[in-house]
């Protein structure tokens, strides 16, 4: 796949979520609702850029596509040399530079509200994966669910991710533990960016078996 | 340009292609008839891969050499006609043909495509499968909602890619459409998928005159589709219908030989 085809649909999807104030809310308004009420929470900061990675990677991404799916629009990009590959690419770089942008806002409300900020360098190395893992998981829902179906899936799977950083974080187990706790955690060893490499590796195997452009 | 054999497509445990073989060679245009729900759309899917099928499918052209116009034209809704004509410029690495969208008049604007009419929408599907000038186009009931003008000129267009050097396949459930372009028609709904000849007349026909035509041709039956009506002959029977039509009070609106 052409590089320039995967750039031009992350910038049109960028553009298109720059453009709705929904999703503009979902991106600015998250992230500062939960540093302002949990501002006491251990690692609400790490929490806080969790939540931002799950949200603009998986439920948006998830939701959006299943209502695609639902009104024709990924079969029109199915045809066009966009596919399956560009389409998960293009939308791996989405969530990538919204966090760009999300990492240093709530940095800075982090610090206006006295929270301790904390981002090691293999947190920084795992976000890519960590987007790919959920925009990836996100296709596989909206391939398999109908549009209605994946509005409550990928809200109910939101709350319970985030749900299970605030119950597991500092603990030894977690099943989502590998996905949560690099950006829950500060300072977590080098096993959890593989770990992430590995779920990238199985998801996208997933979405090239089982992916459905139409219901 | 494609081809495919021994194609057999399903939709959940319905066969709704199957043993097709057909072929299109560039500067070619077919015509797929049949009614709602004969699989034109389907056999259209699995062409291009959009679902799963089994046989052989051969396609000569890239995805940046294909256009696509849907039946439900499946444009996003919430985008600006602007943003979706670069979105498909960037990715197709070609221009926006500014004399396309001209002879379509398509404003190239910030109007939301969902407060578009539908032969506006139409307009638009058609200039976004047209504008990178594709070696392949594949056409699903393309002239639905459009005006008379806009038909037309969706018509020339079509004749001249195909003068060009392009290919067409496309389905439709007008017959003038279908005959003024496609050079071959197969009709989905003969289970044998082989050409015939395709007619509509200017009143639909009764039985009793259906099987009095058959009759005078000497065939078995004369298919009765939405798009007019379907002979499996490689007789030259245009005369013989059109003596027909004079005594029955009914006159031939379109016609295609194959």
């Amino acid at each position: 796949m052409k590089k320039h085809v995967a750039l031009n649909h992350a910038f049109y999807e960028l553009r298109n979520i720059l453009r709705n104030p929904e999703q503009l809310l979902l991106i600015i308004g998250t992230p500062t609702a939960l540093l302002v009420v949990f501002r006491d929470q251990s690692y609400i900061f790490s929490l806080t850029l969790a939540s931002c990675a799950l949200a603009s990677s998986f439920t948006s991404v998830a939701i959006n596509t299943a209502f695609a799916k639902r009104y024709g629009t990924l079969k029109y990009i199915s045809v066009t040399p966009v596919g399956i590959k560009g389409l998960a690419i293009g939308q791996t770089l989405v969530g990538c530079l919204l966090l760009v942008f999300q990492i240093p806002y709530v940095s800075i409300l982090a610090l206006a509200l006295g929270i301790e900020i904390s981002l090691p360098l293999n947190a920084v190395i795992a976000i890519p994966f960590l987007v790919a893992i959920f925009t990836l998981l996100a296709f596989n829902f909206a391939s398999l669910m109908s549009a209605e179906k994946v509005l409550a899936f990928a809200n109910i799977t939101f709350l319970a991710i985030l749900a299970s950083g605030f119950k597991f974080v500092g603990s030894n187990y977690s099943f989502l533990h590998p996905v949560s706790g690099i950006t829950f955690k500060a300072g977590i060893s080098w096993e959890y960016p593989l770990t992430l490499f590995v779920y990238t590796g199985l998801m996208s195997f997933a979405l090239r078996k089982f992916f459905k452009w139409i219901d | 340009m494609l081809t495919a054999s021994k194609l057999q497509v399903k939709r959940g445990f319905k066969t709704v292609v199957s043993d097709l073989n057909l072929d299109i060679q560039p500067r070619e245009s077919l015509g797929l008839v049949g009614p709602n729900g004969a699989g034109k759309t389907s056999l259209l899917l699995a062409i291009l891969g959009v679902i799963p099928s089994n046989g052989v499918i051969e396609r000569t052209f890239t995805s940046f050499e294909l256009g696509v116009v849907w039946q439900d034209r499946c444009l996003p809704l919430n985008v600006s006609v602007t943003s979706w004509l670069t979105y498909l410029s960037g990715i197709f690495n070609q221009p926006l043909d500014l004399e396309l969208l001209e002879r379509f008049n398509i404003r190239n604007d910030s109007k939301l495509i969902r407060t578009m009419s539908g032969g506006e929408a139409q307009k638009l599907a058609i200039v976004s499968a047209f504008f990178h000038k594709p070696k392949m186009l594949i056409l699903d009931e393309p002239t639905v909602g459009l005006d008379l003008h806009s038909r037309r000129e969706f018509l020339d267009l079509c004749r001249e890619r195909i003068a060009s050097g392009a290919s067409i396949l496309i389905t439709s459930h007008i017959p003038s459409d279908i005959s003024s372009i496609s050079t071959r028609i197969t009709n989905l709904t003969n289970t044998n998928h082989e050409t015939g000849l395709l007619f509509s007349t200017s009143r639909a026909l009764t039985k009793e005159e259906l099987e009095d035509l058959a009759r005078i041709l000497e065939i078995s039956h004369i298919h009765e589709t939405s798009s007019g009506y379907f002979i499996q002959t490689d007789k030259d029977v245009f005369a013989l219908i059109g003596n027909y039509s004079v005594g029955q009070n009914f006159s031939i609106t379109s016609f295609s030989s194959l």
